[in-house]
């Protein structure tokens, strides 16, 4: 394999391997965990692998291994800690929506929330659940930022691909890390279960890898 | 990019750019996890529409009394901001108040993220909060099969529909939706009394026959003195009073406020504040009264012509001597005069000052006195409410403009029809008191206690529905009580609640329904009495999550109960609104159609000049007798007589109240407590709110001499206590509050600790389950505690 081709290989599985992380961060926040679909992950071959180059992911795993023999309790109190944390009716102690640490007034739907959906639409794109729930959700923006690294992989135009990177950029910059650091520290606070303190870090570790990331994508372009 | 950099320092710990590639290196497959799953909360979308704003003028249907038109601008299905009213808005002839800190901070409701967002049910024990999210289908089907079940098993009187009164401020509401339901489907279990207001209510028709007794409050300009007796409108927001009361203060009116705490009403209206000992008005009142006869300064002529009961020439027939109002004030019977210095031993306001308010009151012709409806929620709030409209009658300020008949004040105004909720089969009725004995002894309700229209009850309470309201625990007197008899899953054996957030109230829930705000359906929005319009209440945003409007969800209840078609009559929220404004104006022809209401926003009902209660009746007499048995006022009411009840008197006299000032029970709790309402929440409504708890922090009111002798400085936790609870908040020692009583504002959410101890300042811990004698009511403001430094 020459020089060329295998960065071109090693780019592609780049990008893949992004939208791998963000797709699972998105899986752990959207809802209460499923024992199945956690072993599945946890038995892939490269897991092992992620896991030794991410804090985030060891602890993620070393709490899916506990399941691993479960009769059923352990997951019922994965999924007891998640609606305490994310779904309610209790008071959320880390909420997941960008306009709550950045808005004016600490709320859902404020200013911030509608330039994130300004955002989505430059691209066409509008978020299925509009004006009934916030377009700033965690699982929301990921989804968004994903979105844009999949049209990456796909776009053979190197302008395109850099007003890509560029987007994904600002969209990082101006969203996602302003406020899920702050996220992410409240989330660790508010809960003992592994499980979540390993996907708080994980987001961390992943969105400062986007930042290192993207800039770098770019210049190799 | 090149593989000499991805390859250079391989193990790093944390995900970094290098180590990524580290991973993606020795991947062999790039694809690892595509297709596994994936979340698709976007769609492509080739129909964008960026909507510009628009600003929609509706109002709240909370049971708030300012019922103030507010501006929602709304952009792309956001409201963005919330402003009031202008200047040039004010409709003289029918204002209504500039949205306050409760209407300019509407969105902090709507968009708080701890708002109910998905129906739920209960998995812990019951009252131990712990919830898991449901479908809509599943929760629904859940109602249906408990409601039938328990009707089946327990009888329809076994089903009750609790208090909601957070949204009473619009036509539709819940409470009265599930009354609908239930009376169409067997019937239910009712309870009557307001617990608002109730006990004047029920009082002040033995004095006038009527609770009606307020004018409207333009014809207070002619008043040249005004007693604000335990009123408060500065921080209740009582309908458009303010209004008025500005314009007093500003054309030089004299006006003094009695309460045993300095309000902001007290504040920002009084010439003069005359703190009281709660409870003690009539001692106050009677002295007031002993001044005004002993100087000769009462109205003969009104008093010969039109009142009953006032000296022993004007009695009914059948009562034996020295029960009039003149004997007692001479102390005929008892020996003792109610002079100004007897009162004050009693009530701690100075003789001196007692004979120079009766003086002022009785020589400032008119004179307004008006009554608030705290002193009411008394144990002896009914003698007191009876008491402010003996001195109106003595002399002489009914039906006159610039006086005030006193008692309820209620002010007869033109409303709209709500959805009829049909008779109801189940016949006993109970008092809103009696709520939690009927669930765990029905055979405790009896007449005496306020059981109505039976003898017994035929079953216990085994089903509630609590929609809109926080009165199943937070504005519940005696919660600890309360709390046991609702955890106790064998008593009521389902609970359904809907509401906003999980306030104390709906944590006892067996199945959390989210409701939806004002922004969200349609309503006409009420004002109180006094003001006189109907604002659209607009449907302008969409549902937040899954939250549905109680119509939604009853009619499929209905539905599954078998009643749908009964309940809906096929008709939507809209539907509802058009028939309400088609009733409406079968009585009232100016009643705008829906489209007309939706163009013009606010409807105004006008009238031919002021309202002065008891007019006709003063102005002739003959024709316009008063609707009690004498058709005469009657200071002395031979119906109170004949109850020969020592806590009912047929003339308003005092009588020490239990657990008040004059109580024993003092040597061991020696404090008086009372509540306010404060300008920051109606009623509980946004104790949660981040901004409006910043507007006042829930802290209890001490006067410097009580701190002092507890050692208690501002700023200390401190713990109030009796024998039904225990509350631990900070102190504020302050002047504001008469030495002998602490206060503390009303409806701020109960919070216990792991001891039971409720450290989110709940009055209600501390509050007693009596009741008061006549109104078979609550006495809310009546409670003897201790305050300890902690």
């Amino acid at each position: 394999m020459s020089t060329i081709e295998s960065s071109q290989w090693n780019e592609a599985s780049l990008l893949q391997n992004r939208l791998y992380i963000n797709q699972f961060i998105r899986f752990i926040f959207d809802a209460p965990s499923n024992r199945q679909q956690l072993i599945t992950f946890i038995n892939h071959p490269q897991w092992k692998p992620l896991c030794e180059i991410s804090e985030g992911f060891r602890h993620i795993d070393d709490s899916i291994q506990e399941l691993r023999v479960d009769n059923g309790e352990k997951i019922k109190r994965l999924q007891e800690e998640y609606n305490r944390l994310f779904v309610g009716p209790n008071a959320l102690p880390a909420p997941l929506w960008e306009s709550v640490y950045l808005g004016s007034e600490h709320l859902l739907f404020e200013e911030v929330t509608l330039e994130v959906r300004k955002c989505y639409r430059q691209y066409g794109l509008t978020f299925i659940r509009e004006s009934k729930e916030p377009d700033d959700h965690i699982v929301i923006e990921l989804e968004f930022l994903s979105y844009l690294i999949q049209k990456t992989i796909d776009c053979e135009d190197v302008e395109t691909k850099k007003r890509l990177l560029d987007d994904q950029y600002s969209f990082l910059n101006n969203h996602l890390l302003k406020w899920c650091p702050t996220f992410c520290e409240l989330l660790s606070k508010a809960t003992q279960f592994e499980l979540y303190q390993g996907a708080a870090l994980l987001l961390e570790e992943y969105l400062n890898l986007e930042k290192e990331l993207i800039p770098a994508l770019k210049e190799a372009l | 990019m090149s593989d000499k950099n991805i390859l250079t320092k391989i193990g790093e710990s944390k995900l970094s750019r290098r180590s990524l590639l580290k991973w993606t290196g020795i991947a062999t497959v790039p694809v690892i996890a595509g297709g596994v799953w994936s979340t698709k909360y976007l769609s492509e979308n080739k129909n964008i529409v960026e909507a510009s704003e628009t600003i929609v003028p509706t109002c709240s249907t909370l049971d708030c009394g300012g019922k103030c038109m507010i501006k929602a601008h709304v952009r792309d299905g956001v409201i963005t901001r919330i402003s009031a009213r202008s200047d040039k808005e004010l409709d003289e002839a029918n204002p209504y108040m500039k949205a306050c800190v409760r209407g300019r901070s509407y969105r902090k409701n709507q968009y708080h993220p701890d708002r109910l967002k998905y129906p739920m049910k209960r998995v812990g024990k019951r009252g131990e909060g712990k919830f898991e999210r449901i479908s809509w289908e599943e929760a629904v089907a859940t109602i249906i099969k408990e409601t039938k079940r328990i009707t089946e098993q327990y009888g329809p009187a076994s089903r009750y529909v609790h208090q909601g009164t957070a949204v009473t401020g619009g036509t539709i509401g819940g409470a009265q939706l599930a009354r609908r339901l239930m009376a169409l489907s067997g019937g239910f279990l009712n309870y009557y009394h307001s617990v608002s207001m109730g006990n004047t209510a029920a009082a002040t028709p033995y004095t006038y026959g009527t609770h009606q007794t307020g004018n409207s409050l333009d014809s207070l300009k002619d008043s040249k003195l005004i007693l604000l007796w335990g009123h408060n409108p500065s921080e209740t927001i009582f309908g458009n009073t303010l209004h008025y009361y500005k314009k007093l203060k500003e054309a030089g009116i004299k006006i003094i406020s009695i309460d045993p705490r300095y309000s902001n009403t007290a504040v920002a209206f009084a010439d003069e504040w005359i703190p009281l000992l709660p409870g003690t008005d009539n001692a106050l009142m009677d002295a007031m009264a002993y001044v005004i006869v002993k100087e000769n300064l009462h109205n003969k002529e009104f008093l010969d012509k039109f009142v009953v009961g006032f000296d022993e020439e004007h009695m009914p027939e059948g009562v034996p001597a020295n029960e009039s109002l003149v004997s007692y004030l001479f102390g005929k019977k008892d020996g003792i005069e109610k002079t100004p210095e007897w009162a004050e031993r009693i009530c701690k306001v100075p003789a001196k000052k007692i004979t120079e308010l009766a003086r002022e009151y009785a020589t400032a012709k008119p004179a307004a006195l008006i009554q608030g409806w705290g002193p009411q929620r008394h144990a002896s709030g009914e003698r007191i409410a009876r008491g402010g409209t003996m001195l109106a009658s003595i002399t002489g300020n009914v039906g006159v403009s610039g006086g005030w008949a006193s008692g309820y004040g209620g002010i007869p105004r033109k409303f709209p029809m709500g959805i009829p909720v049909p008779d109801n089969p189940v016949k006993e009725s109970i008092s809103i008191m009696n709520w939690t004995d009927a669930i765990t002894d029905p055979s405790n309700v009896t007449p005496e206690n306020g059981l109505k229209d039976g003898d017994k009850l035929t079953s216990n309470i085994k089903l509630i529905y609590n929609l809109a309201g926080n009165y199943l625990i937070n504005q519940q007197p005696d919660i600890n009580k309360t709390k046991k008899i609702l955890e106790d899953e064998s008593l009521v054996e389902f609970i359904v609640a809907s509401d906003h957030f999980l306030t104390p109230s709906a944590k006892y829930a067996d199945i959390l329904l989210p409701e939806t705000t004002f922004f969200e359906r349609w309503n006409i929005g009420e004002s109180w009495a006094s003001g006189d319009y109907i604002i659209l209440s607009e449907k302008v945003v969409e549902n937040y999550y899954e939250s549905r409007s109680d119509y939604d969800w009853l009619s499929e209840v209905a539905q599954g109960i078998g009643v749908g078609q009964a309940f809906t009559e096929g008709r939507d929220e809209i539907g509802w609104i058009n028939y309400i404004l088609d009733e409406t104006r079968k009585v009232e022809p100016d009643t705008p159609t829906f489209e007309e209401f939706k163009k013009k926003r606010i409807h105004y009902w006008r009238y031919d000049g002021p309202r002065i209660a008891f007019k006709d009746q003063i102005e002739d007499p003959v024709n316009h007798p008063f609707e009690t048995p004498s058709g005469k006022i009657e200071i002395f009411s031979k119906r109170l007589y004949d109850m020969n009840h020592s806590e009912i008197p047929a003339i308003p006299t005092y009588i020490p109240e239990w657990e008040g000032a004059e109580d024993p029970l003092k040597a061991t709790y020696p404090l008086q407590c009372i509540t306010w309402k404060g300008r920051n929440r109606a009623n509980s409504t946004f104790a949660n709110h981040p901004w409006l708890k910043e507007v006042a922090e829930q802290v209890l009111w001490i006067n410097p001499a009580d701190a002092e002798k507890r050692g208690i400085k501002k700023g200390d936790k401190v713990k109030i206590y009796n024998g039904r609870g225990t509350i631990m908040i900070a102190a504020e020692v302050t002047t504001r509050i008469m030495p002998g009583v602490v206060a503390m504002q009303a409806g701020a959410w109960y919070d216990p600790d792991k001891n039971g101890v409720d450290t989110g300042g709940c009055a209600n811990v501390l509050t007693s389950q009596r009741i008061t004698p006549l109104a078979k009511g609550n006495a809310h403001q009546t409670m003897l505690v201790e305050v300890q430094k902690t």
